[in-house]
């Protein structure tokens, strides 16, 4: 498994965009956690494709301690209707477009995990393509990186590649400090 | 003679121009020109109202700008929108969008290039025109089309690939039928917002470009 993300970058703050084919981004998202957590960093995964109930089983089958993840879910709500958050392990908003639920999300998130090294994967930018316009995209990764380097804290987007209008792209490259394309 | 060779060269081009003295007045307003403008030659030479043509008010065209020497101005005029000619010296054309021409407004190309005699000083300038409203329409369409792929044929791509995991984990025995369902259930809401996206570019597509052919309108309209 090639190193993606290292712990002295992670240690730095750093904010990625890491792109990865259609067929290899699950296990893109699988081997970005392990290395996460391998560096001692805890990994907040925000979800708008799998919910997190599976998510953490197929984790915990690829060998990754559970209790050093937790979840922003978009996707259970939507299906189930309800599910309660569970303080530290995983918070859900109702739909993958509703921005500002994420963006309270993301931040109380880090406030119940403040002190810890964490570090914020989104998976994915593609997926929320579905649900909002590139612009409003945009805005809303603007918004997260943005709190990301107020808090001092790391964060990793996920996309597919060749996937993003080419504007989107540019605007993208401009808030992160490094893209890495795993294709 | 001359002077009838050359005014003949400016009438004869299908492209609107007119040339200015010194002294900014005009001194060719050509044929295309006047159709494209309505105003007439006759009504224009000598004056230095060419501003009419473009502007409600009155401000320096392109052509007057450049003869005054005040490049700078034109970085404040149409920022972002100018180039300097990499053909001719002295000469620089720019872009802008007129809401006053036309019905839903203008685009135009403007060049504009300062007129010297043999020993290089300035005699006037001549300014050109061309509506690019098309092109423009036809760019922000592009913008329409790459918007609509990156929402329409690359989440049908997503869709595939996550189908393709739900089916070999449910292969492999990992996933219980509520989880099954959950899964499929989300790949269900995400073919219908693709679906709902297409019809919203559609809309917004017909709405926004009038000159669509009826036969493709009634195709996008659904």
């Amino acid at each position: 498994m090639p190193t993606i993300v290292n712990a002295d970058e992670l240690a730095q703050k750093r904010i990625f965009l890491v792109l990865a084919t259609p067929g290899s981004i699950r296990q893109c998202n699988i081997d970005l956690i392990r290395q996460i957590t391998e560096s001692g960093f805890h990994t907040i995964v925000i979800t708008t494709n799998f919910p997190y109930s599976i998510l953490v089983r197929l984790y915990a089958k690829q060998g990754i301690d559970s209790g050093k993840v937790s979840f922003i879910d978009a996707v259970t709500h939507n299906s189930v209707g309800s599910a309660k958050n569970i303080p530290g392990v995983v918070r859900f908003v109702n739909h993958p477009s509703d921005l500002t639920e994420m963006g309270i999300a993301v931040t109380e998130v880090l406030k119940e995990l403040s002190g810890k090294k964490v570090c914020i994967l989104y998976d994915s930018i593609s997926t929320m393509l579905i649900y909002l316009s590139s612009s409003n995209i945009s805005r809303f990764i603007h918004f997260v990186t943005n709190r990301l380097r107020l808090t001092d804290v790391s964060g990793i987007f996920l996309a597919v590649e060749k996937g993003l209008d080419p504007m989107l792209m540019t605007q993208l490259t401009t808030f992160v400090d490094t893209v890495i394309d795993t294709g | 003679m001359l002077a009838s060779w050359l005014q003949q060269i400016v009438d004869c081009s299908p492209i609107p121009q007119f040339v200015i003295g010194k002294d900014h007045r005009v001194k060719f307003w050509n044929k295309a020109l006047e159709r494209y403008s309505g105003l007439r030659a006759t009504e224009m030479a000598g004056t230095n109202r060419q501003w009419q043509a473009f502007y409600k008010e009155e401000r320096p065209t392109l052509v007057d700008v450049l003869l005054e020497g005040k490049t700078d101005e034109i970085t404040q005029l149409y920022e972002g929108r100018y180039n300097r000619s990499v053909l001719i010296e002295d000469a620089w054309e720019a872009t802008d969008f007129f809401p006053q021409i036309g019905k839903n407004g203008t685009w135009l190309h403007f060049t504009a290039a300062l007129i010297r005699d043999d020993t290089g000083d300035v005699m006037g300038a001549v300014e050109t025109l061309e509506d690019i409203t098309d092109l423009m329409k036809a760019e922000e369409l592009i913008a329409y089309m790459t918007e609509m792929t990156m929402r329409v044929a690359h989440p049908v791509g997503i869709i595939r690939e996550n189908l393709q995991d739900i089916a070999r984990l449910t292969r492999e025995g990992k996933l219980v039928p509520e989880e099954i369902g959950i899964l499929l259930d989300t790949q269900v809401r995400n073919a219908a917002q693709i679906q709902k996206n297409t019809e919203d570019f559609q809309k917004a597509v017909v709405e926004k470009h009038q000159e669509i052919p009826e036969a493709y309108r009634k195709f996008l309209s659904g």
